[in-house]
């Protein structure tokens, strides 16, 4: 027995020799090993040395020879050498189709020649999470992409950024040119909490989710188009008419399709004291001086109340809270949606070519929507989403270099956005007031356009705002419409608690002491079962107490932590 | 060969042994390298779930990141997470079990009780199929069938005057539609087990029931059961031994926020936490815990194997 | 031999026996069950004839009997520029390389094991079994395959699954039934083992290389977990992947710019859904039939004796 176990104890040293031996000869040999499978070396210590050649030894690798050098070293390269993009800017995603690969060959060579940089596009998964995953692959990854847009703290949280202060200082003046005092915020909300800029900006406040009715969907169900509803009961009242006159036929009439977002940034605020945040998640009680979660908020339960009631009835899409937006929008362009709670341009997109085809289509929004409590539409804050530079990229000042140079000239901006001035837009000049008249050129009909914006970085409310873009008959499109009267309404919809200083608000320190995505999976799931019916309403305050396990008291000292830093005094 | 190494002195002889086997030694080596840098290597990366590594430096800085004890482990344990994904976890797994395992029992009997041998060839063929079809694609079928939208079965609930379920959204349903295409998926080829042992009953023992009189029912509790007992009870003991696979690649393609609730297991928080919000240590401790507990669950298994008498694993 | 007196005293057993409920009953079901295994599929090759046209008319629906059979799908599909062929040729590459080298891998090592007389034999096993009860997880193959280098490459497909240690198991069990004397009358005349090994051990398992072969094939074809995860480039996802992007999350992104940018209305998702998923699976559906029974077969072997 006892020799056994010496035996054994023997081998095991043994074994572990010899495994100390083989591991690390085998981390040694990984880089001549990862050698026959493209793998630039992984940075190591010295992740700031010269931009890598990338040996691209696998046979589908990239399709052109990268340009390598350093962008100032650079005799034959374009100058600004090559950046790739995580083209997430919108454009893509509404698309009806993809671009067409010839046209994006001519765009790329364009780029080039006028830019002076090679940009490579990568076009993100419709899904969210598909989409989510890859680009957190990516970021991780070995070969980085050089740019990519989302909220900003998220990212800083993380450590994935690199600052760009020193980019934009060299390259970044039509960046802090174009985006103007009055948004407010802005490059604020670009910094991370060492002060230091990580993004470019995106969007100013903006009330860009909204209740639609589809015109002809009223028409069809025998109501009268001039007479919006102003109360909750009214909306619930034309919603039920579309489910008995079902205007689609057969029973596919969608009355109401919704998502989360849609939900609380388009109805809720009617039954609240605030407007609905739905970056922070949640409002100021002036009653115990606390910033809490929303489903908290005085009013709440009774919003989540009326929507299950909605959901029983059969007018909010059985699916809503499930499907991605790839199908909402499938779902819009078979007119199948009556009315909708959704980002604008979700439904203004798919039911472009029904609109070109018969212009008396329109999507009507009840700007005098109310519930209880005042307007139901509430609008953001200042966004703190912007583009922003991965830590691992190698050429940030390429990057800063092409956003300046879209965002430098309107015709640049459109070029990458829309296609080719004469294809698709063209410009007429400027009007008083600084703002651009710009042509939008109707496509032959059962055409869809050969370009949707896969270039197109550094996309800018400011350079929106500076564009009035008509067609040749003097129509305005169904999303330039929603732009120029209601997406920066403040009349009509309900400001946020944090309004004005909500993107000061330190995230990383937040994070430190409580699981932000931890609480939100948590209240999304289970908003979502009591708007389905699969939780009863009369669970709802147990529902607030389990919130107390997911880190409720962390989250609101956190987050009250901060409001008070950073409320103006 | 034997006879001669036994003439050398000890030390010797499993010097000589060892030589006699170079050639071996050497088959055996290119796959214990790849078992030391995929399988072993990894293990080496727990050590993760004692640190705070940001996610965007290189592993090797990774490494170096300083120790922080057990504290991901205590978030964890203390989270609100943690009951629901045990429970999670063990009720699908318990559920699949109680379901699943005497399904293709009960289905083997059957399938042996087929008079016509082609007949049961051709339903054997076609109830193996599912298995050689990936779970995304059954995923797709399953959502195919059951959504609200067009799906066949709530068109049958429709036509009968029922109002239309959303199974895939339902905390009340989403189990059971996870239950049952798993069954369906591996219903057929879960039986190839026990006919293969019902094959190895001897014949006898049926032939001299019939001489006794014994119809097919009694004779199937009497003989068919018995004669597969070891079968069945090694296969229950070790999914026991594997109670925290509660089936990682079906959820993931099936569930969505309205049915975390349910669903949510061990495996699909280690995943969201880690690839997609990229909290590595935390869902390094995660998923950790998750195999130190499996593999406690596997050692119990064997050894329960072997104190019912049966061979285990080891 | 000793099957095929099995059926026959089984046949002779079933002549004692009446016909009772329980034969229809047992037939009927099983009928019905073989059914529900089948329905699914007509259903899909249904909906993917399923135009746009036609869904706007009767919903968004699955059907098994399409009015107005429109087969754009197929042409997204199976037309010039189509994603799919590149998912397939990724996915083919991946099964023949990674098998082969599955095969190599586990056949050497599981030989080498199956020796009796090994020295560290105990050792080398515990080796392997302890990695089936214990592993890093998620986070650390992740980011050791990009310390490796092998994310993103073609590799990960393969290296990460090089040997499945419960096949190796079985493998080695094989070569243990193969009878010494073989061997060593080869040895005696001055072979080497390796040489045994690719003359003699392979020829003569090559129905245990072929189960076992075809078990690490049906891996691979199915997989797709690994290559979407650790995977970015599209032009390298197997098709599987394509078909979870397209089946559970109706994106089209980079399915066949070339013919969808030229059409006026996508087709509906459930179509091209039920498409892809004609697509993808009909390979397996047809050589399936001619290669079950060799699981079958793999299946018993490895179950009883592993």
């Amino acid at each position: 027995m006892k020799r056994n176990m010496r035996k054994l104890f023997r081998r095991g040293l043994l074994m572990a020799l010899l495994l100390a031996l083989i591991v690390p000869m085998f981390t040694a040999c990984k880089i001549g090993d990862g050698g026959k499978a493209t793998t630039p070396p992984t940075g190591g210590t010295q992740p700031t040395a010269a931009p890598t050649a990338t040996p691209t030894a696998a046979p589908t690798a990239a399709p052109t020879a990268a340009p390598t050098a350093k962008p100032t070293e650079a005799p034959s390269g374009p100058k600004f050498g090559k950046i790739v993009l995580w083209s997430n800017e919108g454009g893509l995603s509404n698309a009806p189709v993809p671009s067409d690969p010839e046209y994006l060959e001519r765009m790329h060579a364009y780029v080039l020649e006028h830019a002076d940089i090679d940009v490579e596009v990568i076009v993100p998964p419709n899904d969210g999470d598909v989409a989510k995953q890859r680009l957190a692959a990516l970021l991780s990854g070995n070969e980085p992409i050089d740019a990519f847009k989302g909220i900003i703290a998220d990212y800083v949280a993380k450590g994935a950024l690199q600052p760009l202060d020193d980019a934009l200082a060299k390259h970044g003046q039509a960046c802090f040119e174009l985006w103007p005092e009055t948004y407010g915020g802005g490059w604020a909300g670009m910094k991370g909490p060492d002060g230091k800029i990580y993004g470019v900006p995106n969007l100013p406040s903006l009330a860009g989710v909204t209740v639609y009715l589809h015109n002809k969907a009223m028409e069809k169900s025998g109501l009268d188009t001039s007479k919006l509803p102003t109360t909750m009961d009214e909306l619930y009242d034309i919603l039920k008419t579309f489910k008995e006159k079902d205007p689609a036929g057969n029973g596919q009439t969608i009355p109401m399709l919704l998502d989360l977002r849609g939900m609380n940034m388009g109805l809720a605020a009617g039954y609240m004291d605030q407007g609905m945040d739905w970056v922070l998640r949640g409002y100021f009680d002036k009653a115990d001086q606390k910033y809490k979660p929303y489903v908290f908020a005085d009013g709440y339960k009774d919003f989540i109340a009326e929507m299950a009631k909605w959901y029983a009835d059969g007018l909010i899409y059985k699916e809503s809270f499930t499907i991605n937006r790839d199908r909402q929008r499938e779902l819009v362009g078979m007119n199948r949606v009556a009315g909708s709670a959704l980002w604008y341009t979700t439904v203004t997109a798919p039911l472009v070519d029904a609109w070109k085809a018969d212009k008396s289509i329109e999507l009507l929004v009840p700007v005098e929507l109310k519930g209880p409590k005042g307007y139901a539409k509430s609008i953001s804050d200042t966004g703190t989403q912007g583009w922003m530079v991965p830590k691992k990229s190698k050429n940030v000042d390429g990057v800063i270099h092409y956003i300046n140079w879209i965002q430098s000239d309107i015709r640049n901006y459109k070029t990458v956005q829309n296609g080719f001035e004469g294809d698709y837009w063209k410009l007429d000049g400027e009007l008083p007031g600084g703002k651009y008249a710009i042509t939008a050129i109707p496509l032959p009909e059962g055409q869809n356009a050969k370009y949707f914006g896969n270039f197109w970085a550094g996309g800018s409310f400011a350079m929106t705002q500076k564009m009035v873009s008509r067609f040749p008959d003097g129509t305005v499109s169904m999303d330039g419409d929603y732009i120029n009267k209601h997406i920066t309404d403040t009349e009509h919809t309900r400001t946020p608690s944090a309004m004005g200083f909500s993107f000061l608000f330190d995230m990383q320190k937040i994070e430190q002491t409580c699981s932000r995505t931890d609480m939100n999976t948590k209240i999304d799931s289970e908003l979502t079962k009591f708007v389905m019916g699969t939780r009863p309403m009369s669970e709802w305050d147990a529902f607030l107490e389990e919130l107390k396990q997911v880190g409720l008291d962390a989250w609101i000292e956190a987050f009250t932590e901060q409001y008070n830093t950073h409320k103006p005094k | 060969m034997a006879e001669k190494s036994l003439l050398l002195p000890k030390k010797g002889r499993k010097w000589s042994a060892f030589k006699r086997h170079i050639p071996y030694y050497l088959l055996i080596l290119p796959g214990l390298i790849w078992f030391i840098i995929f399988r072993y290597l990894p293990m080496y990366g727990v050590s993760f779930a004692f640190k705070d590594v940001a996610p965007f430096e290189p592993v090797q800085d990774m490494l170096k990141a300083p120790s922080v004890g057990f504290r991901h482990f205590k978030t964890f344990i203390n989270s609100y997470y943690f009951k629901i994904l045990m429970k999670n976890t063990l009720e699908i797994s318990l559920l699949r079990l109680a379901f699943g395992f005497p399904l293709p029992l009960i289905f083997a009997l059957m399938l042996n009780e087929l008079r016509n041998v082609r007949y049961k060839k051709v339903v054997q063929t076609i109830s193996y199929l599912p298995h050689f079809i990936s779970w995304v694609v059954v995923a797709g079928l399953v959502t195919m069938m059951v959504t609200t939208d067009g799906g066949v079965i709530n068109n049958i609930l429709k036509a009968m005057g029922r109002k239309e379920i959303y199974f895939l959204g339902d905390v009340r349903y989403f189990r059971s539609v996870l239950i049952i295409s798993g069954i369906w998926k591996e219903l057929g080829w879960n039986t190839i087990i026990y006919l293969a042992a019902i094959t190895g009953i001897d014949t006898q023992l049926y032939e001299a029931a019939i001489v006794d009189g014994c119809g097919r029912f009694r004779r199937a509790i009497h003989i068919t059961l018995p004669g597969i007992a070891n079968i069945i009870i090694i296969l229950l003991i070790f999914s026991i031994g594997g109670l925290l696979n509660a089936g990682f690649e079906q959820i993931m393609l099936l569930y969505s926020p309205p049915v975390y609730d349910v669903a949510d297991i061990i495996d699909t928080y280690v995943y969201r936490k880690g690839i997609i919000e990229m909290n590595y240590s935390f869902s390094t401790a995660v998923g950790l815990f998750k195999s130190a507990i499996a593999m406690v669950l596997i050692v119990l298994a064997n050894v329960t194997a072997k104190l019912f008498g049966r061979e285990g694993l080891w | 031999m000793e099957q095929k007196t099995l059926i026959s005293s089984r046949r002779k057993k079933w002549r004692v026996d009446r016909i009772t409920w329980f034969d229809y009953f047992n037939v009927i079901s099983a009928a019905l069950l073989s059914f529900t295994f089948i329905i699914p599929f007509l259903i899909v090759i249904g909906s993917s004839l399923l135009g746009y046209e036609e869904s706007v008319s009767r919903g968004s629906i699955y059907v098994l009997f399409p009015q107005s059979p429109d087969f754009i799908c197929y042409k997204i599909l199976l037309g010039h520029g189509s994603a799919v062929y590149r998912g397939y040729l990724i996915t083919i590459l991946r099964l023949v390389i990674g098998t082969t080298l599955n095969l190599l891998f586990t056949g050497t090592m599981a030989y080498g094991l199956s020796k009796r007389s090994l020295p560290g034999k105990g050792i080398l096993t515990t080796i392997v079994f302890f990695t089936m009860l214990f592993s890093g997880g998620l986070i650390p193959s992740f980011l050791l395959y990009q310390l490796l280098g092998i994310s993103n490459t073609f590799w990960v497909m393969i290296l990460p699954v090089l040997i499945n240690p419960w096949w190796m198991f079985i493998m080695r069990n094989f070569f243990r039934e193969i009878p010494d004397s073989i061997e060593e009358s080869a040895l005696i005349d001055g072979a080497s083992p390796l040489r045994i090994f690719f003359s003699i051990i392979v020829p003569l398992s090559a129905a245990s290389f072929a189960t076992i072969g075809m078990f690490y094939a049906v891996m691979h074809w199915n997989s797709w977990f690994d290559a979407a995860i650790h995977i970015t480039n599209p032009k390298l996802q197997p098709v599987q992947v394509l078909m979870r992007n397209v089946v559970l999350t109706a994106t089209s992104t980079d399915l066949n710019n070339e013919i969808m940018a030229g059409i006026a209305k996508k087709p509906p998702s459930n179509a091209l859904k039920s498409a892809m998923i004609v697509v993808s699976t009909l390979p397996i559906l047809v050589v399936y039939p001619f290669i079950q029974k060799y699981f079958v077969k793999g299946m018993v072997v490895g179950s009883i004796k592993g």
